[in-house]
């Protein structure tokens, strides 16, 4: 499948899961670039197709700190299990307990998300070195934001991966207009080769390049030349995205469209039918110490 | 520091137009106002300045007090805690907000190493708040949603502030700024624009001391003692049992360290029953603490078992089907204290 076909799929499911869960104040999201997930999805497909991605526990790994559901269906994952996932329904991996957008499953090659700022680094390094130390020749690609990176843990998990040789591909979003709230160095271009990691950089607005970028050093942190990072930097004069991909604007717009309908009635037909598991939540308490069961709760157990 | 304008955002003006103003106006009233009373007072946090918090707890006051007094911070909540802690040290008096609580973890090492025994090294005190949202109810999920008082109610050093109403919100927060020990100031997201919640506060300086609860409910059939938006979910499931003629009495702590022993020692002497409703989790929880101050000081007094309401050992769920089971509910209360008043 072409680049541009696997980003009509992904737009089309980022734009019907975007509303999945309003806001209670019933007011329209503040337009912040870090928060539009269309903009997230253009820069992360690219970058996790870089990947080697398999069903079997045996292909490359994946992480990310914001929400990108749409990476799920390029790791195996069907449609409805995502909406699912994201609506908090039963028959979801987590089963409800969590709003991961995506679920953990090693085997397919998904971490699953974390987004505790810089804790994403920390996991994916020690994940990335317990790859080396078994001599797998398997890669950690963790897909983080430019905000991450002021965490102390950011810092503690890149110098860790770093001085472990950890075969991590790090990717930084660095486009998201704030930076210079989170860093005063603003590329991270520099940032890198302190901690000893090489840095590439790209347009964020090049979904072709960042694909390049990312399979390149995925294959540099394969090959044991260590931890690797990608920057997505801002670009001024970036071309309008049908001409990046070489595809004409009006098929591209309605072949969205079009899938957006698709994922939409998919989407509504699974609200409509919505499931509550409320042993997901029970589940500690039956299988924990007595001490944890309160007694009101449960026909079981009275007092005296 | 930088000289105020005259620009007062709208969420600070109510009082002094004699309007009711809900949880949040009142916390933002109480920022506004010793922000303008003392220059020492500043405040930091991620996005509290150009965006006006996650909440909009500080809409305007960046406009209004300048750069110098809203810092914008990078997401660092070690980092920027540990600088409040700094600031304090040169006689400052910060106020740090926390987007949500539960990324107060991050800075559990400052705040229980270094802050909080910082008088007792001979250090000095460090005159600092750090607030935010806790609590649950909103479908936030395990990382937006938790309370966080027993994380720290451990480490002597800290006070724990978590107000239930719009006036001890109020005037708990311009105490907690003017004290000299460093304050986790806990605010439940769900009473922030609660309608119900919604009241006229003095036009005039007040403050609510730290460490002093109150009687919310008179009774004599048992007590609840409890705090934050467990108050509310009582006086409703006392409603209730007022139709079965049971009376209840309910204590608000509103401040959990210190705490107020003498006030559950009363209200325990008077209906010899105690039962504790807490939103946080069960094991390891303030009720537990609670038992054992009533049992040291008022086991005498004691007509039966001391019970508690609280939530499930479990992390948050994010399906609200879930997190209703999770939580504990009016109807929780209510049976329980109906088998405490029949005990």
């Amino acid at each position: 499948m072409r680049l541009s076909d696997r980003l009509i799929h992904a737009l089309a499911f980022a734009a019907a899961t975007i509303d999945l869960r309003p806001r209670r104040s019933g007011e329209p999201r503040p337009a912040r670039p870090e928060l539009d997930p269309a903009a997230r999805c253009l820069r992360a497909v690219p970058a996790a197709l870089a990947l080697d991605r398999r069903e079997d526990g045996t292909g490359d790994l994946w992480t990310h700190r914001e929400p990108v559901p749409s990476v799920g269906l390029l790791f195996g994952l069907s449609a409805e299990a995502l909406l699912l996932q994201l609506l908090g329904d039963a028959r979801a991996p987590a089963a409800g307990r969590d709003a991961g957008d995506l679920p953990t499953e090693s085997s397919r090659g998904l971490l699953g998300p974390i987004t505790l700022p810089g804790k994403g680094v920390e996991v994916a390094a020690g994940a990335a070195l317990a790859l080396r130390m078994r001599d797998e020749p398997r890669v950690v690609v963790h897909f983080d934001e430019v905000g991450g990176t002021s965490s102390g843990d950011w810092h503690e998990g890149l110098n860790f991966a770093a001085v472990s040789r950890a075969p991590l591909v790090l990717v930084v979003r660095n486009d998201v207009g704030d930076s210079a709230r989170h860093t005063a160095l603003r590329s991270l271009v520099r940032k890198g080769p302190a901690y000893g990691v090489p840095v590439t950089s790209v347009p964020g607005s090049d979904p072709a390049a960042i694909l390049d970028a990312v399979a390149e050093s995925v294959e540099r942190a394969r090959s044991r030349r260590g931890t690797q990072m990608v920057e997505l930097a801002e670009s001024d004069a970036s071309p309008p995205l049908h001409d990046r991909l070489g595809v004409d604007e009006a098929d591209f717009v309605e072949e969205v469209s079009r899938r957006t309908a698709e994922y939409r009635t998919l989407r509504d037909d699974l609200l409509a039918d919505r499931r509550d598991d409320l042993d997901a939540v029970r589940g500690p308490i039956a299988s924990g110490t007595p001490p944890s069961i309160p007694w009101y709760r449960t026909a079981e157990l009275r007092p005296r | 520091m930088t000289e105020p304008n005259a620009s007062i955002p709208e969420q600070v003006s109510r009082t002094r137009a004699g309007e009711p103003v809900t949880f949040l106006e009142a916390i933002a009233e109480a920022l506004w106002e010793e922000m303008a009373r003392d220059p020492d007072v500043f405040l930091l946090g991620e996005d509290i300045g150009v965006y006006g918090g996650a909440f909009k707890v500080t809409r305007g006051f960046l406009e209004h007090f300048g750069p110098q007094r809203v810092v914008d911070t990078p997401i660092s909540e070690g980092g920027f805690t540990g600088a409040a802690a700094g600031a304090a040290h040169m006689g400052l008096r910060p106020v740090v907000e926390m987007q949500f609580m539960d990324f107060i973890s991050p800075a559990y090492d400052v705040l229980t190493n270094y802050i909080a025994t910082s008088e007792y090294r001979g250090a000095g005190p460090l005159p600092m708040v750090v607030r935010g949202p806790v609590g649950g109810g909103n479908r936030g999920g395990p990382f937006h949603s938790q309370n966080i008082e027993m994380a720290f109610f451990h480490t002597p050093g800290l006070k724990i502030v978590y107000p239930s109403t719009a006036y001890d919100a109020k005037g708990l927060l311009k105490a907690a700024i003017r004290d000299d020990a460093p304050v986790l100031f806990e605010e439940h997201k769900g009473l922030y624009r609660a309608p119900g919640l919604r009241e006229v506060l003095p036009d005039e300086d007040y403050v609510v001391p730290l460490g002093s609860a109150r009687t919310v409910r008179e009774g004599d059939a048992l007590s609840i003692v409890t705090y934050g938006a467990m108050v509310h979910r009582s006086v409703e499931a006392a409603e209730r049992l007022a139709e079965e003629k049971i009376e209840v009495e309910i204590v608000d702590l509103r401040t959990l360290l210190p705490m107020d022993d003498e006030a559950i020692v009363e209200t325990v002497r008077k209906t010899g029953k105690l039962l504790v409703v807490h939103e946080d989790t069960r094991t390891g929880g303030i009720a537990g603490e609670i038992a054992m101050r009533v049992s040291e000081q008022a086991f005498e007094w004691l007509d039966g078992p001391m019970l508690r309401v609280t939530a499930i050992d479990a992390p948050v769920p994010y399906s609200g089907a879930l997190e209703d089971v999770f939580l504990p509910g009016v109807e929780d209360i209510v049976t329980a204290a109906r088998y405490l008043a029949k005990y």
